[in-house]
């Protein structure tokens, strides 16, 4: 099943794709919410770092269940009710006032049903887009050929560098951009496992 | 494999998340399920990719570069300074302006030749048209050179241009390097890059004189040559040994068919490779192609004919006409694998024992190539190819009844694996290994009225379609009586979108069955508009239909979670035909071992591990044409003709029947398999079948 295929399914049947081994299915699934996970933990915590690291808590969580899932439910709202846990324990691990966790709920019962909107789903995008202007043009410009199908060897031939050079320059645009994550921005000065960050549940 | 947290850090920092291999993904995800920093280090990769694919590609990174992409490539700077190299070379020894009546001679002559051949073709011109084809190019480089008055004139400089090459790269003289206008770089290179952008505004700044206008009539002309040049270079692909090589539908690797695959790309770059006359880099491609999708029949085929050639043994010929467009891929699939069994395994044979070699020819077009054109080139190729003897196809009532005519007026068997319509019959070079709707039709009817007990049916036909309707024809008849009400609807093949509104009426009439006379594709849509329920309850009605509906890989995901409403006639089943179950196990083990050799997939994978029911048919039908072929080798006729394959085909009758995978194959004068059993099968929630009647 090619990449179109997948990407027109329900989300309930990428689930069925996973746990029939189809793992490309999770990255659709991936795509398809993390924008709207992290804005909605973001308009609940303070910090957007806060907010990233509960947004892949809630799919490191989702990860690791899809295989033996029964859905009982729609995908996005187990999905949005693990985001809401794991806002509320950071709320309480913070010892923010109760009244509030009482309103959070109600929002986050409107989560449910409610799409995301078109503005929310550019998240990230603006913060890729200006780390992508700061690579040098050839870095970027190596970034868009790869991104266009073409091979190492023809990138080699097409910019007249060595193709060790052409895996070397896009390896580094490709991590100067995984800068862009707060997360990664931070995994620079603390390794990630031992981060305080909560792990499997 | 098992791969650390830094190689997977590297393997991602330079490969696309959905680039990496079913294998790579597979391990990945194995990785990540106890390494939090991986999945993280995966989910920014996945946002990132998100983006790049919306902001380059717009679209996610196919798996296998466009073919529009693929032709820019290969068109590379590499190619472009091996040809002006090859352009260079010539220089030192034409500058004599006497060559000029020469290379004008040449080049009228050659071209002349070339129009004549494409005109009106003689058998066996293919070397002579490629020659004169050469020509002329050497011939417009006789011309240009004579033109031209240095050996590196403005002429050679802007054939750099055009090449993107540098005029210091190549040697260019100053003054030819300042004659190169910015209005000749814009219109010629349309590189977009930004190094080479900057590149040309250097080129810009070297310019300072004005061209004269006959200059531009010489240059005009000096392209004109130079693209003819180019354009009979690219049709080096007549070089190539076999006459059929040039037809728009018939492939022994210069065609890719099925493009859906994961080695779709090497496909490719193998059959531009062996247009470019390079044999072994296109055996090479093959090799990686197999390596990359084992289950890939064409790649094998082309590598296993690759190897024929390559051995300067006699060979046969037979022709693989089948369909690979879009609602019958799985089904040409499974007919190319049948097929690839076959020739593996008589050439197997013919190695050891030094007998004739199998080829196979695939036979399939493009989507708006119709089976009736593809077999009018198969005609001709047998015209000119002696080799050809007989064809197996075509797999649909449609395609067989589109062909038979064509074959038949040309004298070439064709054995149907699949093509079950009952109006089929008639002519003397068709014969079929499927049993037809007639036969089947008696046992859906009879499984329907004394197993089911069903009495109020709604059937689905397209009127318009030979297998649609033969099969509908067959299985209403027998409804005749009273005590059964049926309703028609009528649909149209391979167009799906309005199946639902038909399900949606077709439901409102609380029928105790739906039976469909159509194919997989259409009918997964069916299952995926049904309620999903169990056989066991009353409000979900069953779906039949005829051996068409036997394609597992035609249903979708979602279609399978109906999949045991499914019930179909099938002259496929394990034990069947009586055949003892060591052959059936042993073709089932060699499935395995031919299309999943480093066992790479999940056992009961269809396609790789686990036969479906096409391929067991086509398997056979090359297997009866190759045992034809054997008794007329064996009886002397080294150089057998289309017509003694027929006769020998013929004699193939209950006393005389050919041991197939499922039991006897004997035809009746019809040309019908006389020992087609059929037998009702019925799905199992999730994919499988099991035997239901009788």
């Amino acid at each position: 099943m090619d990449y179109d295929l997948l990407d027109s399914l329900s989300d309930e049947a990428l689930v069925q794709e996973i746990q029939c081994g189809k793992l490309d299915a999770f990255g659709i699934l991936y795509r398809r919410y993390h924008n709207e996970v992290h804005y909605r933990v973001l308009m609940i915590v303070d910090k957007p770092e806060d907010a990233q690291d509960i947004a892949q808590d809630t799919f490191w969580k989702v990860y690791q269940q899809l295989p033996t899932l029964r859905l009982e439910c729609k995908f996005r709202s187990w999905l949005l009710t693990i985001a809401k846990n794991y806002s509320i324990d950071h709320w309480r691990r913070l010892g923010r006032d109760k009244s509030f966790l009482q309103s959070l709920d109600s929002e986050f019962v409107e989560w449910e049903d409610k799409a995301s909107s078109p503005e929310e789903s550019v998240i990230g995008d603006e913060q890729l887009k200006d780390a992508l202007q700061q690579l040098k043009p050839q870095l970027r410009e190596i970034v868009s050929l790869h991104m266009q199908g073409y091979t190492f060897e023809e990138i080699a031939l097409r910019l007249r560098l060595r193709v060790g050079s052409v895996r070397t320059y896009l390896s580094d645009a490709r991590r100067k951009l995984r800068q862009t994550f707060p997360s990664r921005r931070r995994v620079l000065k603390k390794d990630p496992i031992s981060n305080g960050l909560k792990h499997n549940e | 494999m098992s791969q650390s947290c830094d190689e997977w850090e590297d393997k991602l920092a330079t490969t696309c998340v959905n680039q990496l291999s079913p294998t790579e993904s597979e391990a990945l995800h194995l990785h990540m399920q106890t390494c939090r920093a991986c999945f993280n280090m995966y989910t920014e990769y996945l946002v990132i990719d998100g983006y790049l694919q919306r902001s380059f590609a717009d679209k996610p990174v196919p798996s296998v570069v466009p073919k529009s992409k693929l032709t820019t490539s290969t068109c590379s700077s590499q190619d472009r300074v091996a040809e002006w190299s090859f352009l260079k070379s010539w220089q030192h020894w034409l500058q004599d302006p006497s060559w000029l009546l020469v290379g004008i001679a040449t080049l009228l002559g050659s071209l002349s030749f070339a129009l004549n051949q494409t005109i009106s073709p003689a058998p066996g011109a293919n070397a002579i048209l490629a020659l004169s084809l050469i020509l002329a190019p050497i011939g417009g480089m006789l011309f240009f050179r004579a033109i031209s008055s240095s050996p590196l004139n403005t002429h050679g400089v802007r054939l750099a241009v055009i090449a993107g090459l540098s005029p210091e790269k190549i040697g260019a003289t100053a003054d030819a390097r300042k004659t190169i206008s910015a209005t000749h770089v814009e219109e010629y290179v349309p590189l977009v890059l930004e190094t080479e952008k900057r590149k040309r505004s250097v080129w810009q700044s070297n310019r300072s004189q004005p061209k004269r206008a006959w200059m531009s009539l010489r240059v005009m002309f000096t392209l004109l040559l130079v693209l003819l040049a180019a354009g009979a270079s690219s049709l080096g692909v007549l070089l190539r040994p076999s006459t059929s090589r040039n037809m728009a539908a018939l492939s022994t690797g210069s065609i890719v068919f099925d493009g859906g695959r994961q080695d779709a790309k090497l496909k490719l770059q193998a059959a531009q490779a062996l247009a470019k006359g390079n044999v072994a880099e296109a055996e090479n491609l093959w090799k990686q192609a197999v390596l990359v999708d084992s289950g890939d029949a064409e790649a094998w085929i082309y590598l296993e004919d690759q190897q024929v050639l390559d051995t300067h043994q006699p060979y046969i010929t037979l022709v693989i006409g089948t369909i690979l467009s879009k609602g019958y891929v799985s089904g040409g699939r499974d007919d190319l694998q049948g097929a690839y069994m076959a020739q593996k395994q008589w050439n197997e044979q013919a190695k050891r024992s030094g007998k004739m070699l199998l080829r196979l020819l695939i036979a399939a077009g493009s989507d708006e190539t119709s089976p009736a054109a593809v077999a009018q080139q198969v005609v001709q190729a047998a015209r000119q190819d002696q080799t050809i003897k007989g064809v197996l196809g075509w797999p649909t009532s449609s395609s067989a009844a589109a062909t038979i005519p064509i074959l038949a007026a040309a004298h070439l068997p064709m054995v149907s694996p699949t093509a079950s319509s009952d109006t089929l019959t008639g002519s003397p070079y068709f014969f079929r290994i499927t049993p037809s709707n007639k036969d089947q039709g008696i046992v859906a009817a009879t499984y329907v009225q004394q197993v089911m007990h069903a009495s109020r049916i709604v059937l689905f036909v397209d009127p318009h379609d030979l297998y649609s309707k033969n099969l509908y024809d067959g299985f209403s008849s027998h409804f005749t009586g009273n005590g059964y009400t049926l309703i028609k609807e009528q649909y149209q093949v391979g167009q799906p979108a309005s199946l639902p509104n038909l399900v949606a009426q077709a439901l409102q009439a609380k029928p105790d069955l739906i039976f469909f006379a159509g194919y997989a594709s259409d009918v997964s849509v069916i299952l995926k508009t049904l309620p999903t329920c169990s056989p066991a309850q009353k409000q979900c009605p069953l779906v039949m239909g005829g051996d068409a509906l036997y394609l597992p890989g035609e249903y979708s995901v979602t279609a399978l979670a109906n999949y045991s409403l499914l019930r179909f006639t099938s002259s496929v089943y394990p034990g069947l035909a009586g055949a003892s179950g060591n052959q059936e196990t042993l073709f089932q083990q060699t499935y395995a071992k031919d299309f999943d050799p480093n066992k790479q997939y999940q056992a009961g994978t269809y396609g790789y591990n686990q036969t479906e029911a096409h391929t067991i048919l086509s398997y056979e039908g090359v297997q009866v044409l190759l045992h034809a072929s054997q008794v007329l080798l064996s009886s002397g006729k080294i150089h057998f003709s289309p017509d003694d394959l027929q006769y020998a085909l013929k004699q193939i009758d209950r006393s005389r029947p050919v041991q197939g995978v499922r039991g006897p194959i004997a035809f009746e004068p019809d040309g019908n398999n006389a020992y087609g059993r059929v037998v009702v099968l019925a799905g199992k929630e999730g994919g499988g079948v099991h035997r239901v009647y009788p």
